[in-house]
C-alpha cells in the first residue's frame, strides 16, 4: 500500500506515466469485478476504463487515511456498474454471457447446463446481493473492505453474501440427480 | 463457498474459479493510459487558461474602449443639463440673502 500512495504522489506532482504502475497492479481486479457484475461484452471493457480515468480526475481527492487504493477504486467501479446496470438492466440480461465464451475449455468437463443456471442466477440477483457476492466470492475480499464499499454496517454485507449464496444454491437444486425437483426446460430457465 | 459445503458446492466452486480467471485484454493498460493522457492534457489546458480568466484580452480592448467613452460622455451631458436646469440659489430673493439696493447718494463713500 505504501507503494500505491508513493505511485500516486508522483502521479499527483505531474508525473502522468507513473499511472501505469497503479494501472498494471489492479487492472485484473478492476477488470473482474467489472466483467463478472455487467456481464455484457461491449460495455465492460469502456467501463473498466472509465473506472481508471475517474481514478485519475479524482486522484487528489484520495484519502489513504479512509481506506486502501485498492478499495477506494472498487468503490468507484462498483458505482459505475450500478449507475450502468440501473441505466440497462433490460439490455444486459438479454445479452450473451462473454465469461462463459472466455471459459469455454472447461465447459468440457462440467455441465454448461450448470453453468448457465448459475450465471442466470447471478443475474437476478438484486444488485446489493451481487456486488457483495462478487466482492466476497470472486474477487475475494475480506467483508470489513466490502462493508466500506458498499457504504453498509458489516452486518448487511453478511446477510447478502448469504442471500445471495442461498438463491445461487437454490438454482442448482433441481440439477441434482437426487434433487426433490425435475429439471426444467431450457426455456423456462430464468424463471424463479 | 467456504461454508456449508455439500453436494452442489463441486461445479458451484468450478464456477467461481472460472469467473475468477478473468484476465483484461493485453491492450488494457494501454487504452487506459491513452484515456489517461488525453484527460490529463484536458485538464492541464483547463488549468493554464484559469489564469487569463478576468484579464484583459485584446479581444476586449474595443468593448472597454466603448465602456469608457459612453461613461465620460453620460457623465458630461448630465453636467450640462444639472447647470442648465439646476436652481442658482445666490440670485434668489426668497432666500433673504441678497444685499438692499442703496441710492448712490446715500453711500457712504468717506474714505475714513
Amino acid at each position: 500500500m505504501h507503494d500505491d500512495e508513493r505511485i500516486i504522489s508522483q502521479v499527483l506532482s505531474g508525473d502522468t506515466a507513473a499511472y501505469r504502475l497503479l494501472v498494471s497492479r489492479h487492472e485484473r481486479s478492476v477488470f473482474g469485478f467489472v466483467t463478472n457484475l455487467v456481464r455484457n461484452a461491449a460495455d465492460m471493457d469502456d467501463l473498466a476504463q472509465e473506472v481508471f480515468v475517474a481514478a485519475f480526475t479524482h486522484l487528489d481527492s484520495f484519502n489513504p487515511k479512509r481506506a486502501k487504493f485498492s478499495t477506494w477504486l472498487l468503490t468507484i467501479a462498483r458505482n459505475r456498474c450500478c449507475n450502468f446496470l440501473k441505466r440497462r438492466s433490460q439490455t444486459t440480461r438479454e445479452l450473451g454471457d462473454p465469461v462463459s465464451d472466455a471459459v469455454s475449455p472447461a465447459m468440457d468437463v462440467v455441465d454448461s447446463e450448470t453453468w448457465s443456471r448459475l450465471d442466470a442466477a447471478l443475474d437476478r440477483l438484486s444488485l446489493e446481493q451481487r456486488t457483495a457476492f462478487v466482492l466476497a466470492e470472486i474477487q475475494d475480499m475480506p467483508l470489513a473492505e466490502i462493508a466500506v464499499i458498499e457504504g453498509v454496517p458489516l452486518g448487511t454485507v453478511k446477510s447478502r453474501l448469504s442471500r445471495a449464496k442461498e438463491n445461487l444454491r437454490h438454482a442448482l437444486k433441481d440439477l441434482q440427480p437426487g434433487g426433490a425437483e425435475s429439471p426444467q426446460p431450457a426455456s423456462q430457465r430464468g424463471a424463479r | 463457498m467456504n461454508e456449508q459445503r455439500d453436494r452442489h458446492d463441486d461445479p458451484l466452486e468450478m464456477w467461481l474459479a472460472a469467473k475468477r480467471d478473468v484476465s483484461p485484454p493485453d491492450t488494457f493498460v494501454g487504452d487506459v493510459m491513452s484515456a489517461v493522457e488525453r484527460a490529463a492534457k484536458s485538464k492541464g489546458e483547463t488549468t493554464n487558461a484559469a489564469p487569463l480568466r478576468g484579464c484583459l484580452s485584446a479581444q476586449n480592448v474595443s468593448y472597454v474602449v466603448a465602456t469608457a467613452a459612453a461613461v465620460v460622455c453620460v457623465v458630461r451631458v448630465y453636467g450640462v443639463v444639472h447647470v442648465l436646469l439646476g436652481p442658482t440659489p445666490e440670485y434668489s430673493v426668497a432666500s433673504g440673502e441678497t444685499n438692499p439696493e442703496v441710492p448712490n447718494d446715500k453711500r457712504d463713500v468717506s474714505r475714513s
